[in-house]
C-alpha cells in the first residue's frame, strides 16, 4: 500500500519552492571566537571546523540567513494564493535535530500584503550555545499564516487561522556537526610553569567499547610550560615541529604499554583472546568497536608497522613512523 | 503430620551446602530475611493492589511445635530448647497469588512451571527464570533456614477457579554434619512434614490445629496469601555489637548505636525502608506497590526516614527519563532539594541507544536528613548501608533493577565502587544517588551469548543484570569479557564528579582542535572519528532511505501527485500512476488522517463519526505511455471506499510494460466542526485488497 497525504488547504508547491530556491542563504560565524570552518559538501549541506579550531562542543554558532524575495511574496494573497488578500503571513527560519527530538524557531517576521508588495529583503538568525547541538540539523524557512483575515470571493478554500502551516519555502539545509573526520585527543592544560610539559592520562574502563577521545585517553600539555611554544610551533600548521614528534612518539609507546598491562590479568579476554592480541595480533578483530581505544591502537600497530616485542623496539618504531608522516604532510 | 525425610542419592543436596549457599556472610541475617521473604512476596503479587506484608514477632513454647512434629525432632527439640525462652517469627502477606501450582514431583509436566509452592517448600536452590522477577538463584529462601533451628513453616491458600484451596508444609534443613542435629539418623539434614509420603497438608482441620498452635489466624472470605513461621530464632540476627576494625587502618570515630539495633522488630521497620523504600507506600511505583507492618503496626509514611524519602523521588526522577537539573521535595516541609539526572551513555551496550540509563544524584543537608532536634536522625550511611561510622562520606549509590529493591548502598569511594575518585560532600552534608537502569532495552547484538545468557533467558538489559548478581543479589558483577557494569559505574563517577563541588581549584581543559586535526590526519585512517569537518556517514540524517525507490522495485504502480486544485469546498487532485512490472488492476481510495493513523469510510462509521467527510464526484483516467492503441484503461468509480478502480487492459500475452495512467479527482470535503481535513490518497493493488 503505498500512501499520500494531501494538505487540506492550499500549501507551498514545488513550483513555488522552485521560484524561492536562490531567494536564500545561509552564512554562519561565531562571537567572539574562530571561525566556523564551513564547507558546502553537497547541495545545502555544510559540515563545519575546516582548518580552525571551531567545534561544536567548545563554541557558540550563529547562523543568519538573508531572505531576498523581492515582491514575489506577494502573490501569496489572494485566492490563487495561500492566504486571503487581508491575512497575514509570517515567515521563520524552523530548525529541527531528529537525532535529539528537538526543534526551534527564529524570530518571525510577519506580514501583510501591502508590506509584501514592498519587501526586498529579510533576516532570520539563529543563536546556539556551545555543546547545545550535536550531530545534525536541519533548517529551513518555513511559512505560516500569520493572522486570520476575512475571506473575499474564492478564498474560502484557503488556509485561515493563525499558526496553520503553509509549508517550507525553502528545500533544507543540512548542518553535519558529527561526520567522519578525525580528532587526536590532546588536551591544552595551563598547570605551573614547573609541572611537566605534558603527561599521559588514561580514563578507560574497557578500550574495546571506550572511544578514542579525551574523555577516556589524552596527552594532555602544559601551556604554561616554558617550553610550550617549541613543541607548539606555528598557530597556523600547529604540532608539526621536531620535539613534538618526539613527545609524540613516547605518548604512543605509553599508551600502547598501558593497554598491554590491561590485557594482563585476561579478565577481558573473549574466546581466549585478549584485547592486547586484538590489538598487537589483529586477532579477532570483532571484538573492538569501531572508533574504540583498541581501534585506535590497531591502528596504529598495523599502519605504523610499530614493532611492539619490546619497549626499545616500540619507541624506535614510533619515532621512524611518525617522522615519515608528518615528513609526507609536510611536503 | 507426616514425617517425610530426604534420603541420600546421586547428586543429592545435602543441608550443610544449602546453608552455604546463599554466599552471603557479610550481610546482616535480619536484612538478607528482609530482601528475600519481600522479593517472594512481590513475585507474587495477585494484580496492581499494594503487597501487604507483616512481620510478627512473639514467644512460643518448645512443646507446641515439639508435639507438632512428633518423633526423634520432638525429642530432640525438647532436650535442646526446654528451659529457654523461645521466639518465633511469622511473615504474612496479603495480596498475593499463594503458593500455587503443582504439589508433588510426580504432578510436575516437563517444560511448565513448578509453580510457587513447589519451588518454594520442595525445590530449595532452583533458579528463578522470570526476568522481571527479583531472584534468580533460588537460593534466597534459605535464608528462613538460618535464621532459627532449620524449621520452617508454610501456610498457604490459594484460588483454584472459583474455590480456594489451603495448603500447610513444613521443612527442616539442617547441618547434616552437626552432633547438635534435630535428625540423628538423617545423612542429608533435609525433611519434610505434611501429609502422607510426600505431599503437603491439604485437610482443612489438620490445618487449623497446626495453626493455632502456632497462633497464625487463616486466611478468610476472598483473601489469598502465604505465611511463612520460623520457630526457635536463633540469637545474634542483628548487626554486631562492634564495627569490624581493619588492622593498621585509623577507622573514623563511631557514632552511638542507632535505635533501631535494640530489637528485632525495630531493626526490621528500617531494613524494610532501606531496601525497599522506593516500592513501600509509593503508589506510583510500576507495578503493585509495598505495604508493610511489623508487629502489628504498619510502616506509614510519618514514619519513614528523610532520607528513604529523597530516595524514592530520587528513583521517580531517574525513571521519568528527562534528564538535566530539577528539584524535588523537601520531606520536612523546607525548600526544594536540587537533584541532578544525567544518562548513563555506553556504546555497543544495548540496541538503538547509547543511553542504559540514569542517575540521580542529590547533595542534601543535616537539616533535610533530619539529623537535627527534634528528629536527631543518624546520618544517611548509617540509615542506607548500615556503617556506623561519623563524618564526611563519599558519596552513597543505591542501585536496584526492575522489582524495585536496592541491590545494595554502594558508599565505598575507592576504586572498586560507584563514586571512585568523587570527593566527599562538604562537612555537613551529603550525596545521595540513585541508578535506575532502563532494564527492558534489548542487549547490543552479541552481548547476551558472550554473557553466558541461556536462551531461555531475557536478553535484555534486565536479564543481564539480573545474571550479574550472586545468590544474594548483592552486587552487580560483569560476567568475564564483558563490562556494561564496569562501565556504568564509571559513568556514574563520572556523573558524580561533575555533580559534587571542587574542594581543588579544577584546571580548565580545552582541546586544540586544529592541533588535534592536524595530528589525526597523519596517524589515523579516514573516517575514524565524528569530527564534523568531513561529511558523516548515513545516519547523520543526509543519506536517508529514500522510500519510494522501494516501491519503485515492487509491482505495485507509483503514485504522483501532478496538482492540486482547491475549491470553496473540496478539491480536484490530478494523479498519476505508473506501472514498472505488469500492470495490474489497482483501487485508489480515499481516508481521513488522524493524529493516529488515516481512517476509513468503514472505520469511520463503525465508530459511529457521523458522515464521512470525503465525496468523489467525479473521475477521470487516461492512458499516457506507451503511446498507440494497445493499452486502455478502465475506471470503476467506487462510493464505498470512496475511490475508484483502475483496470489497465493489454493485448494478450503483453509483459511488463511501462504504463502510466493520469487521471483525476473531484473531491467534495465537509469540515466536521470547522476544522481542516486532511485526506490521504492510498494505491492498493486489487490483489493485495482481496489478500
Amino acid at each position: 500500500m503505498t500512501r499520500v497525504r494531501l494538505p487540506p488547504y492550499p500549501c507551498v508547491t514545488d513550483k513555488l519552492r522552485e521560484t524561492f530556491a536562490s531567494a536564500a542563504s545561509l552564512s554562519f560565524s561565531c562571537p567572539d571566537g574562530p571561525l566556523p570552518g564551513e564547507r558546502l559538501t553537497g547541495e545545502r549541506r555544510y559540515t563545519f571546523g575546516n582548518k580552525t579550531d571551531w567545534s561544536i562542543e567548545q563554541h557558540p554558532l550563529h547562523v543568519a540567513c538573508r531572505f531576498a524575495p523581492h515582491a514575489m511574496l506577494v502573490e501569496l494573497f489572494g485566492a490563487d494564493g495561500l492566504v486571503c488578500h487581508n491575512a497575514r503571513l509570517m515567515l521563520v527560519l524552523e530548525w529541527v535535530s531528529g537525532k535529539s527530538s528537538r526543534r526551534g524557531f527564529s524570530k518571525p517576521h510577519v506580514l501583510d500584503h501591502g508590506t509584501a508588495s514592498v519587501l526586498t529583503e529579510l533576516t532570520f538568525s539563529l543563536n546556539f550555545p556551545t555543546r547545545d547541538l550535536a550531530g545534525s540539523i536541519e533548517l529551513s524557512l518555513e511559512l505560516f499564516v500569520g493572522a486570520a483575515g476575512k475571506p473575499g470571493k474564492g478564498e474560502h478554500h484557503l488556509a485561515n487561522a493563525a499558526g496553520l502551516r503553509l509549508g517550507s519555502l525553502s528545500d533544507p539545509w543540512h548542518l553535519v556537526f558529527n561526520g567522519s573526520g578525525s580528532l587526536f585527543p590532546i588536551l591544552h592544560v595551563s598547570h605551573a610553569a614547573t609541572a611537566p610539559l605534558w603527561t599521559f592520562q588514561r580514563e578507560w574502563e574497557d578500550p574495546t567499547f571506550d572511544e578514542f577521545s579525551t574523555d577516556y585517553v589524552s596527552l594532555e600539555i602544559n601551556t604554561s610550560h616554558p617550553s610550550f611554544g617549541d613543541l607548539y610551533g606555528d598557530a597556523k600548521a600547529p604540532y608539526s615541529t621536531p620535539l613534538f614528534r618526539q613527545v609524540l612518539a613516547a605518548w604512543i609507546m605509553l599508551f600502547l604499554h598501558e593497554l598491554e598491562n590491561d590485557s594482563g590479568d585476561g579478565a577481558m579476554a573473549q574466546g581466549g583472546v585478549t584485547p592486547w592480541q586484538a590489538i598487537a595480533e589483529g586477532k579477532k578483530p570483532e571484538m573492538i568497536l569501531p572508533g574504540s581505544i583498541a581501534k585506535a591502537a590497531r591502528e596504529f600497530v598495523s599502519h605504523g608497522s610499530l614493532d611492539v616485542s619490546s619497549k626499545s623496539s616500540l619507541l624506535y618504531s614510533a619515532q621512524r613512523w611518525i617522522d615519515e608522516r608528518f615528513a609526507t604532510s609536510d611536503t | 503430620m507426616d514425617y517425610q525425610p530426604l534420603r541420600l542419592g546421586r547428586m543429592q543436596e545435602c543441608g550443610s551446602s544449602l546453608l552455604k549457599s546463599l554466599q552471603n556472610d557479610s550481610m546482616v541475617p535480619l536484612d538478607l530475611l528482609v530482601r528475600e521473604s519481600i522479593q517472594n512476596s512481590l513475585d507474587a503479587a495477585a494484580g496492581s493492589e499494594p503487597v501487604r506484608l507483616e512481620f510478627q514477632f512473639s514467644e512460643h513454647e518448645t512443646e507446641t511445635i515439639s508435639e507438632l512434629l512428633g518423633g526423634e525432632v520432638a525429642k530432640e527439640l525438647r532436650s535442646r530448647y526446654q528451659k529457654s525462652k523461645n521466639w518465633q517469627l511469622v511473615i504474612r502477606d496479603w495480596n498475593t497469588v499463594g503458593l500455587t501450582g503443582p504439589l508433588k514431583v510426580d504432578e510436575l509436566a516437563f517444560g511448565e512451571t513448578q509453580g510457587n509452592f513447589f519451588k518454594l517448600v520442595y525445590a530449595v536452590g532452583r533458579s528463578q527464570d522470570e526476568a522481571h522477577r527479583g531472584g534468580s538463584w533460588g537460593l534466597g529462601k534459605t535464608i528462613y533456614f538460618r535464621i532459627g533451628c532449620g524449621l520452617v513453616f508454610y501456610y498457604t491458600r490459594i484460588k483454584v477457579g472459583a474455590d480456594f484451596e489451603e495448603r500447610l508444609a513444613v521443612c527442616l534443613v539442617e547441618d547434616e554434619r552437626s552432633p547438635g542435629k534435630l535428625q540423628k539418623k538423617s545423612q542429608t539434614g533435609i525433611a519434610w512434614w505434611g501429609s502422607g509420603e510426600d505431599g503437603p497438608v491439604l485437610e482443612t482441620a489438620e490445618i487449623d490445629k497446626v495453626l493455632q498452635a502456632l497462633g497464625v489466624p487463616r486466611y478468610i472470605n476472598e483473601e489469598t496469601g502465604t505465611v511463612v513461621v520460623v520457630p526457635f530464632l536463633a540469637e545474634k540476627l542483628g548487626p554486631p555489637a562492634t564495627e569490624p576494625e581493619e588492622p593498621g587502618i585509623t577507622a573514623a570515630p563511631l557514632a552511638e548505636i542507632p535505635w533501631w539495633h535494640r530489637t528485632y522488630s525495630d531493626y526490621v521497620r528500617i531494613a524494610i525502608q532501606r531496601w525497599y523504600g522506593v516500592r513501600l507506600n509509593n503508589p506510583k511505583f510500576p507495578g503493585a506497590p509495598l505495604n508493610a507492618a511489623v508487629d502489628g503496626v504498619a510502616i506509614n509514611e510519618q514514619e519513614v526516614l528523610p532520607v528513604i524519602k529523597i530516595a524514592r523521588q530520587l528513583y521517580q526522577s531517574a525513571r521519568d527519563r528527562m534528564t538535566g537539573p530539577r528539584e524535588i521535595r523537601d520531606p520536612l516541609g523546607g525548600d526544594p532539594i536540587k537533584v541532578e539526572v544525567s544518562s548513563i551513555a555506553l556504546r555497543a551496550a544495548v540496541k538503538g541507544t547509547t543511553s542504559v540509563g540514569r542517575v540521580a544524584i542529590a547533595i542534601v543537608n543535616r537539616q533535610q536528613l533530619g539529623m537535627e532536634p527534634p528528629h536527631n536522625n543518624p546520618a544517611p550511611q548509617t540509615i542506607l548501608s548500615g556503617s556506623r561510622h561519623k563524618g564526611m562520606t563519599a558519596p552513597i549509590v543505591g542501585f536496584l533493577r526492575r522489582p524495585g529493591m536496592i541491590v545494595q548502598w554502594d558508599d565505598r569511594g575507592d576504586s572498586n565502587g560507584w563514586a571512585r575518585r568523587a570527593t566527599p560532600a562538604p562537612e555537613g552534608e551529603y550525596v545521595i544517588a540513585m541508578v535506575v537502569p532502563d532494564g527492558e532495552l534489548p542487549l547490543y547484538p552479541g552481548v547476551a551469548e558472550d554473557a553466558g545468557l541461556s536462551s531461555g533467558a531475557s536478553h535484555t538489559l534486565e536479564g543481564y543484570l539480573r545474571n550479574c548478581e550472586k545468590a544474594d543479589h548483592n552486587d552487580w558483577i560483569d560476567p568475564l569479557g564483558q563490562t556494561i557494569v564496569t562501565r556504568m559505574r564509571a559513568r556514574v563517577s563520572d556523573s558524580l564528579q561533575r555533580v559534587m563541588p571542587q574542594a581543588a581549584v579544577v584546571v580548565p581543559s580545552l582541546t586544540p582542535f586544529l592541533g588535534a586535526r592536524t595530528i589525526a590526519d597523519r596517524l589515523l585512517p579516514e573516517g575514524f572519528g565524528t569530527d564534523g569537518r568531513r561529511e558523516g556517514s548515513a545516519d547523520d540524517g543526509g543519506a536517508g532511505h529514500d522510500g519510494s525507490k522501494a516501491s519503485n522495485r515492487s509491482a505495485r504502480p507509483r503514485l504522483d501527485i501532478r496538482r492540486l486544485e482547491y475549491h470553496d469546498h473540496g478539491f480536484t487532485l490530478h494523479w498519476r500512476l505508473t506501472w514498472k512490472g505488469k500492470p495490474e488492476a489497482s483501487d485508489l481510495r480515499l481516508l481521513v488522517d488522524t493524529e493516529g493513523s488515516p481512517i476509513s469510510k468503514e472505520s469511520w462509521k463503525t465508530d459511529g463519526l457521523g458522515a464521512f467527510p470525503l465525496a468523489l464526484r467525479q473521475a477521470t483516467a487516461a492512458i499516457v505511455a506507451p503511446a498507440g492503441n494497445e493499452w486502455s484503461v478502465s475506471v470503476d468509480k467506487r462510493a464505498d471506499a470512496p475511490g475508484i478502480r483502475i483496470t489497465p487492459k493489454g493485448p494478450k500475452g503483453a509483459a511488463g510494460a511501462a504504463l502510466t495512467v493520469e487521471g483525476s479527482l473531484e473531491v467534495g470535503v465537509t469540515n466536521p466542526k470547522g476544522a481542516p481535513v486532511r485526506s490521504v490518497l492510498v494505491v492498493d493493488r486489487v490483489t493485495d485488497a482481496k489478500s
